[in-house]
């Protein structure tokens, strides 16, 4: 039984994760631990994103919660910035295990990790919560053509542009107006929240690149009959357009890939709020109709925005400025709050914002 | 309405160019073409509005075309304003990236350039006996730490005087920063003289991620010609010398790790600085090089050997740009002139036009990529300061950074802003409010002056370039009348 966990190492990252943690009372959270002293303790968590107070303080002290919770929750970091980082991250997680302490991991383990880890909890008598990313449902036989379900799609004109929070976001509040959801996320590692990871054979190298939209377009339908939902929400991986050689989104392949199989009845695009332009939001609207034969019915304007700056922008890991939600806000009103086309802009880490959203994606279904 | 197309005009042995504010494109263009812009130019100096220049531009086949393609505007920016200035205070709320400490103002030597020393000008600092408490050490630590919520890299470096004065404090401020900074892409870097560099602090810093780089002119000769002790003057090269060497034999694997620094003094010879980099000791490793600039206004002694020696290692720069000669094989002070080349190629990225409110490119972001602070714990943007001027003083590790002054040294082209809207060179400009502080105010006329010798930099970058094409393009020729 968990009473009490906390998180740790917490970075901007897991913020999307914790506010649907909080949201649904999966774990009683006290605290999340950020590596270092660089950021503020005692600060709310939503400051490492700059997104909405979620009521959980950041702490810097790892053996004081350590002390006080019988849970760690280990969170995928945003970046491990050497080996030497991930060992101390290793040793203090087996440090708790020793101390009798639960752990939920969220992080990607290799599978001699993940034996050892399991190992290392037998033998201490704790639980080890790891939840890989294994598909139950069976893409693989033959399921009917069609799906009457309405499906959503959240997508990004690149990558780091908030599609997990936007997906959790609708899929809480639609889940609050009543509605069943079935989301297959983005994201590889989202089943210890209650939803449906985005599937690993996408990844694979075992299948080519038309059985995976095969087993996609199955594993979709395979939800639908499952699950019985009524709506089904989408989140899709990468980005639609490369930024730059190094950073090339993945080339919108999997977008590719999805909307060769799969035409959703809504489509969401976010973009970083620092390139909100007509010309950006033209773009993606041919690149949606005329590359993947979708249409884009809102655009999501996230508080994340690419450091496009010569000192770093050739660099491995990118650097993005996390602004808050007033800039995003004034951004939008300057901007005159929808597209020429019509299009509306939604801030897409704000609460109020996101519940206008869901009410037109409730309107444009229902017609 | 200015029909003056922003452009400046280039031509070389073997053709007629423009360089494109606008798109920061260089054109090749016919020579006739190139004369009929001349025109166009001339005309519009009498006025700017003439209609007479439309026509010369359209009379002209082949500028018509490129008008058509998008070149040859006439657009220049409206207002001179740093785009990013409404993210200042986000930037220095969440975005610092290095913080260097100036650890102490003590030196054990006395380089005849150094900016702290005597030298022809004393541009910047004196050295004093203050040095940097732990207290303020940490403070600033602390400070910088707090602000870098968002920056995945960041580093800390320790600056001088002679920084291993304070090697204690040093390894202190590392050993802290490892805890502080952990989770990020952190490192260190020194400047030193290795007068006191030893294999066990080489160790200590570089098994904490340091990078060293040992001021180190050349050969004997011309390293203690401006290298000298504080105490009698006399050279500085044996003791750093044999300091190298002594780690090299204790350390073997730590001394390609290290890197070094020579300033070029064109009263010297350079072809035996390129020489002296080629030995076992410095084999594999990284040798910067700068040239010492007199004070502008004020001329130096430049030797013919240094002209003969520089000459040679610009074409082989050139060259090995050009893939006609092998890079690899190039000489120490023509790789940093290749690095230059580089360097300056990365910013001929093609744009639409300019903005409407735009900046010029000199100056970086005060205090987001580099915060230096001084023994007291003052803040400024970068170390090239004067310790009695104000106007660059940008906040205390004790109180916090004042965002309308860091705004107001980054937008510096208010300095000169009717002058720099004009400016060809608005794309490409290296003056930042350090060259034009006069140690009262930021100068209009140091700035005027600057700009003088920035374009003239410019002018020869964008020569070198055209330099590169034409030959590349007659190798180009020739392989295929080979091939043929």
């Amino acid at each position: 039984m968990i009473n009490k966990a906390f998180i740790y190492p917490y970075s901007r990252s897991f913020a999307a994760y914790l506010r649907h943690i909080k949201h649904f009372n999966i774990f009683n959270i006290v605290a999340a631990v950020t590596p270092g002293k660089w950021a503020n303790d005692n600060y709310d968590v939503g400051y490492i994103d700059d997104g909405e107070n979620i009521g959980i303080p950041i702490s810097l002290d790892y053996d004081h919660c350590l002390n006080e919770c019988d849970t760690v929750i280990w969170a995928n970091y945003d970046y491990y910035s050497n080996n030497d980082f991930y060992k101390t991250v290793l040793l203090r997680i087996k440090k708790a295990m020793a101390a009798g302490k639960n752990i939920v991991c969220f992080e990607q383990l290799s599978s001699e990790e993940e034996n050892d880890l399991q190992n290392y909890a037998e033998t201490n008598n704790i639980m080890f919560i790891y939840k890989p990313n294994n598909s139950p449902f069976d893409c693989y036989s033959d399921l009917p053509d069609e799906i009457d379900v309405p499906i959503i799609s959240v997508l990004g004109m690149t990558e780091n542009c908030s599609k997990f929070d936007t997906e959790l976001s609708i899929y809480r509040l639609l889940s609050d107006k009543g509605y069943k959801v079935s989301l297959i996320s983005s994201k590889s590692n989202a089943d210890l929240l209650g939803v449906q990871s985005f599937p690993s054979f996408m990844y694979s190298n075992n299948y080519n690149e038309i059985e995976k939209i095969n087993l996609y377009s199955n594993f979709v339908k395979s939800i639908a009959r499952h699950q019985q939902p009524d709506v089904i929400l989408l989140g899709i991986p990468g980005g639609l357009i490369p930024f730059n050689k190094i950073h090339n989104m993945h080339y919108g392949i999997t977008a590719y890939e999805i909307f060769s199989i799969i035409k959703p009845d809504y489509n969401i695009v976010n973009i970083w709020a620092d390139y909100l332009s007509n010309t950006v939001i033209d773009d993606l609207i041919n690149i949606c109709k005329y590359r993947h034969g979708i249409k884009i019915d809102a655009i999501g304007i996230s508080n994340i925005s690419i450091f496009n700056d010569h000192s770093t922008i050739d660099r491995e890991h990118q650097e993005y400025n996390i602004y808050n939600l007033q800039w995003v806000d004034d951004k939008i009103a300057s901007y005159g709050f929808e597209h020429r086309s019509g299009l509306k802009l939604y801030n897409i880490k704000k609460n109020t914002s996101m519940e206008k959203l869901v009410n037109d994606v409730i309107d444009t279904l229902s017609e | 309405m200015n029909k003056t197309p922003f452009v400046k005009l280039f031509k070389s042995k073997y053709g007629y160019y423009f360089y494109d504010v606008n798109t920061n494109r260089i054109v090749k263009i016919k020579k006739e073409s190139y004369f009929n812009l001349e025109n166009a130019l001339r005309v519009s100096k009498e006025d700017s509005n003439s209609c007479e220049i439309d026509q010369i531009l359209s009379a002209d086949a082949e500028l018509k075309q490129l008008i058509n393609e998008g070149l040859l505007k006439c657009k220049y920016p409206e207002k001179i304003e740093m785009p990013e200035s409404p993210k200042i205070p986000y930037f220095l709320k969440n975005k610092l990236h290095n913080l260097t400490l100036q650890v102490t103002q003590q030196c054990n030597f006395r380089c005849r350039y150094c900016h702290y020393t005597y030298g022809d000008d004393i541009q910047y600092h004196s050295h004093k006996s203050n040095s940097m408490s732990w207290e303020t050490a940490k403070a600033a630590i602390d400070f910088f730490a707090k602000r870098t919520r968002d920056s995945l890299y960041v580093s800390i470096g320790f600056y001088g005087g002679e920084p291993l004065l304070e090697y204690e404090l040093i390894k202190k401020c590392i050993n802290y920063c490892n805890t502080v900074f952990e989770g990020k892409l952190f490192g260190f870097t020194i400047t030193t003289n290795a007068y006191l560099l030893t294999p066990e602090k080489a160790k200590f810093l570089i098994d904490n991620n340091t990078d060293i780089l040992v001021s180190l002119d050349g050969p004997k000769e011309i390293h203690n010609k401006n290298r000298k002790y504080a105490w009698d003057g006399s050279g500085t090269f044996d003791t750093v010398y044999r300091n190298l060497e002594t780690i090299k034999q204790q350390l073997p694997q730590y001394i390609g790790k290290i890197s070094y620094h020579s300033v070029i003094d064109p009263a010297n010879d350079c072809s035996k600085v390129n020489n002296f980099f080629k030995c076992d000791m410095f084999e594999n490793q990284e040798i910067r090089t700068s040239t010492l600039q007199p004070t502008i206004g004020k001329g130096a002694y430049t030797s013919n050997d240094y002209l003969k020696s520089m000459k040679k290692n610009r074409l082989l720069a050139l060259l090995a740009k050009a893939g006609v000669f092998d890079k690899s094989k190039i000489p120490t002070i023509a790789k940093s002139y290749f690095e230059y080349l580089n360097q300056f190629e990365k910013q001929m990225t093609i744009y639409n036009e300019l903005s409407s409110v735009m900046g010029h490119s000199g100056p970086c972001k005060p205090g987001i990529f580099k915060l230096f602070v001084t023994t007291n714990g003052d803040l400024y943007p970068c170390e090239r300061l004067k310790d009695s001027s104000d106007v660059m003083k940008i906040g205390s590790v004790f109180s916090s950074i004042d965002v309308e002054k860091v705004n107001f040294i980054y937008n510096v082209g208010y300095v000169c802003s009717t002058r720099c809207a004009q400016c060809w060179n608005i794309r490409h400009c290296r003056i930042c409010a350090t060259k034009i502080n006069d140690g009262n105010s930021l100068s209009a006329e140091l700035c005027a002056t600057q700009c003088k010798y920035d374009c003239l930099e410019t002018e020869k970058m964008i020569k070198y370039l055209i330099a590169i094409r034409e030959v590349e393009k007659k190798i180009a020729r020739k392989d295929v009348s080979n091939d043929q």
